[in-house]
């Protein structure tokens, strides 16, 4: 087989370094402090041997599938991953629990994401899905004497073993109803049972809209997102939906157009709708700054769904795009929440960020800006995600969808801007004794800043590779 | 041959039990326990229909799915462990901080 070992490169990387760490936090712990340097030079080695691997095809008998769309998310997860990592080590610093193991599982949830998005085999997709679940469940935890913490990781564990639970019943239906587990053979396979295949295709969504958190799923997300270590939230607010996003994408390429179109379609515009409205409507009255981005990125997922509602080529670059386009504004934002924050046992509150903007200046410039660029202001990457997001849902004739979301993101604007009023606005509380953030926040704010800014300036190459990764997807 | 509707209908059945315990209980163990019950009515739907289509697929994937399903509950007994040392009780109610 010309394609076998070297097609996972990336994935065996990243989970040799996570052994690694692990086994070095045992055995080595004078090197603790390189170990974020380390983990850090495994996801650039594995970004980087993911592009100059041109794995293009299905290896491994079919279960995987390295094509450019795989290739488009692995490097959306590792930026991830990097971007979390920067935020981390700071943050592991000040809570007195800097292990190994911290890296070690960051760097296996990754693996398991990208197995995900490359996965064409129902068995893959749950392997994946459980990899990046388990490894999360304990990263949520992992303050291990903060009740909040626990808390986190205990819903979303009873959540995701729940939606694990849908998830296989769905598998084990479509398999009855196809007898197959490969996802393109579901297209081809005879349907033996008319019954079989919708309810499977009903419960597979489900179990992905709650990786997603989208409406009615959504309700976990604030109480793990308020709770969980915030480099953690920052990690789990994008990995598990852009794998999930990907899975879906994979699944609706396979099972559409024969089974249950319009019905899909009708679903999904629904989990769009409800999402968009209730995310927006439900972050305007949060005063946890983190429980508010877990609303906002409800909403965020809805506009993403859009994309996927209007499907075809022009729906799913304008996901892929955005998809990149959140990985950015939401690390920036949880960036600023990490540095801002003097005890996880206190809530983040918005009111505590009253007069910062002129004493932090880099980091409350960043928050400033991802808060534009979540609320879809233009010249940010959020506009283009947004656009593009919106334009396929008009030329795909649902007019009405996308007016929806426009009428969410202006309801939007108002809590966004709320956070840069405090920020900029207030006048500082005289107790608050100034401290200088560490320098790598200060570098994972001024690279989220340039991208969210060039990216939304000259978005043409980002799309370019979206384009590309979505030309294999057919349709 | 027993008919795969029947395996089907246990595992309907299997699946209620663990939506229910889910729902209803209130302490740690049993809500490990619902979960388990649900990840096993899969299991058997997927043994039930690899038999009825001869196909060895459906009889690999139990396997993980059992070796997955003990990790996931080792997890959760970790977390367990230490909630009821900060908090003392299995009790789920004690363990409800968040709010809003």
């Amino acid at each position: 087989m010309a394609l076998w070992l070297e097609s996972i490169v990336p994935e065996l990387i990243l989970i040799g370094v996570g052994a690694l760490l692990v086994l070095g936090d045992a055995f080595a712990r004078r090197w603790r402090p390189a170990f974020p340097w380390i983990t850090l030079a495994g996801v650039l080695a594995a970004l980087g041997s993911r592009w100059l691997v041109p794995a293009e095809g299905l290896v491994w008998e079919g279960v995987l599938a390295v094509d450019s769309l795989g290739r488009f998310v692995d490097s959306y997860i590792l930026a991830a991953a990097a971007l979390a990592l920067l935020m981390a080590d700071p943050f592991l610093a000040r809570t007195q629990s800097r292990f190994g193991e911290f890296y070690g599982l960051l760097l296996w949830a990754a693996a398991g994401a990208m197995a995900m998005a490359k996965a064409n085999h129902l068995l893959v997709v749950f392997v994946g899905l459980e990899l990046l679940s388990i490894a999360l469940y304990v990263l949520n935890a992992f303050l291990r004497d903060n009740i909040l913490s626990l808390e986190a990781g205990w819903k979303y564990l009873v959540v995701g073993g729940f939606s694990s639970g849908l998830f296989l019943f769905g598998a084990a239906l479509l398999y009855g109803a196809t007898g197959t587990l490969y996802l393109p053979a579901l297209l081809t396979a005879p349907v033996t049972d008319g019954f079989l295949m919708p309810m499977a295709l009903a419960l597979l969504a489900s179990a992905l809209a709650f990786k997603l958190a989208v409406f009615p799923f959504h309700a976990w997300a604030p109480d793990v997102y308020q709770g969980s270590p915030t480099p953690v939230t920052a990690f789990l607010s994008v990995v598990p939906k852009g794998a999930a996003l990907v899975v879906l994408a994979r699944l609706i390429a396979a099972a559409s157009p024969q089974v249950l179109a319009p019905r899909w379609t009708a679903v999904l515009a629904g989990l769009a709708v409800g999402s968009m409205v209730l995310g927006n409507l439900a972050a305007l009255a949060q005063r946890d700054l983190k429980r508010m981005l877990a609303y906002s990125g409800i909403a965020h997922m809805g506009y993403a769904l859009v994309g996927l509602v209007a499907y075809g080529a022009e729906g799913v670059t304008g996901v892929l795009v955005y998809l990149a386009a959140y990985t950015f504004m939401n690390m920036a934002a949880f960036a600023a929440v990490a540095a801002f924050s003097e005890s996880e046992e206190e809530p983040h509150l918005v009111n505590d960020l009253a007069g910062q903007g002129w004493e932090r200046p880099v980091v409350a410039f960043a928050l400033s800006l991802s808060m534009f660029a979540l609320a879809g202001i233009p010249p940010t990457i959020g506009f283009v995600g947004k656009f593009l997001v919106f334009r396929a849902a008009v030329n795909a004739h649902m007019v009405w969808l996308a007016v929806v979301g426009v009428l969410a993101s202006l309801v939007s604007v108002f809590y966004y801007v709320r956070v840069v009023y405090y920020l900029y606005m207030k006048p500082l509380p005289k107790r608050k004794p100034a401290f200088a953030e560490p320098w790598p926040i200060k570098l994972l704010s001024a690279a989220c800043v340039v991208a969210i800014v060039v990216l939304g300036v000259f978005p043409q190459t980002l799309v370019r590779l979206a384009q590309e990764a979505t030309g294999l997807l057919g349709r | 041959m027993i008919p795969v509707s029947w395996y089907l209908v246990v595992s309907v059945l299997l699946l209620a039990c663990g939506l229910v315990g889910l729902a209803v209980r209130r302490n740690f163990i049993t809500v490990l326990m619902s979960v388990e019950l649900i990840l096993n009515a899969a299991n058997l739907n997927f043994v039930a229909f690899a038999r009825q289509l001869g196909d060895v697929a459906g009889q690999v994937f139990p396997v993980f799915v059992i070796t997955i399903a003990a990790a996931e509950a080792a997890i959760g007994l970790g977390i367990i462990v230490q909630l009821t040392r900060l908090k003392s009780t299995v009790a789920l109610d004690a363990v409800q901080e968040m709010r809003g």
